[in-house]
């Protein structure tokens, strides 16, 4: 359900005079949000900013293309997702060994933007084994604390398929846990 | 290590992933300078002449169904006219035959030969 702000702001959008500066408070109010779904899936955080900037650009381009149907946070993840995934894409297609998410994983040890103990690791690398839309589920759930019925909206999936998802990607991280221990 | 409790393990759900110092402060700045400055005076120069284009549509659209009404009654009329040169011409044909025959009969006549005289002459020469 849209917020009154989100109306106003929608209202903003699609008047020529002001979409400039709706744009850009858009951007202010969501881009901390989008940033973590984007890094959950890509990890790094060069990557996560090219990717969050690619997302607004591409928004902005098919501004006149929302309708205000759905809020303006499930429209811009909707971009950030599929944005991220062809970004996952094209790292599978020019790498050839293993696959590109448990290589990313395998690349936070050294990476400077990533504090973590050991545990944190191995969470991360449990993660980066699980299909990609049971990863967005938990991630979703589990670092930024959706409801399921944002969730659905955001994925297209129901809510009764979202929490299996979650339910088997927890099992599937705590049986990697086991085996790594 | 102790098996991982992902409902009651808290210090597993700290998020470990980091990013600069005052990124987010300096995100939307450099975002909006790649962001193009629309410029809505190219648009309004085009559209008078879109809007005349809508205003005259209707006529536009009359005057294409009236010109091909005509056009369809001139085809018709052409196709007639050519259909009853044709009859002329196979209607002559047919007087020319019948002058043939005309003569033909006159020759007999003349020549006191009748049409069995004819047939049977022309039996023999097949039989032949």
């Amino acid at each position: 359900m849209r917020t009154p702000e989100d109306k106003e702001l929608i209202k903003m959008l699609a008047d020529p005079a002001k979409k400039r500066a709706a744009f850009e408070i858009t951007v202010n109010k969501y881009s901390s949000r989008l940033y973590w779904q984007i890094r959950h899936i890509v990890f790094s955080h060069d990557d996560t900013n090219d990717i969050l900037q690619d997302t607004f650009i591409k928004a902005w381009a098919n501004l006149e293309k929302f309708r205000g149907d759905s809020k303006i946070s499930t429209w811009l993840y909707r971009i950030a997702i599929n944005e991220s995934l062809s970004f996952l894409q094209q790292k599978k297609n020019t790498i050839d060994i293993n696959s590109p998410d448990t290589d990313l994983a395998n690349q936070l040890e050294s990476d400077p933007y990533f504090d973590g103990e050991e545990t944190d690791i191995l969470l991360q690398k449990a993660l980066a084994n699980l299909p990609e839309k049971q990863r967005m589920v938990f991630n979703m759930k589990y670092f930024q604390e959706m409801k399921y019925e944002e969730m659905s909206e955001i994925l297209q999936t129901s809510v009764g398929a979202l929490k299996a998802s979650y339910h088997i990607a927890t099992q599937k991280i705590e049986e990697y846990f086991n085996q790594h221990d | 290590m102790k098996p991982l409790d992902l409902e009651n393990n808290k210090a597993v759900k700290k998020d470990p992933f980091q990013l600069p110092d005052g990124y987010f402060e300096n995100f939307t700045t450099h975002l909006m300078e790649r962001i193009p400055i629309d410029e809505p005076q190219v648009k309004t120069t085009a559209q008078p002449f879109k809007t005349i284009i809508r205003r005259f549509r209707p006529v536009i659209y009359a005057a294409a169904v009236i010109s091909g009404i005509i056009f369809g009654i001139q085809t018709y009329k052409f196709q007639t006219a050519n259909d009853s040169q044709t009859s002329t011409e196979e209607h002559e044909t047919e007087i020319t035959a019948q002058e043939a025959n005309n003569y033909v009969n006159d020759f007999c006549n003349f020549a006191r030969v009748t049409d069995q005289d004819v047939y049977t002459c022309v039996n023999e020469n097949i039989q032949d």
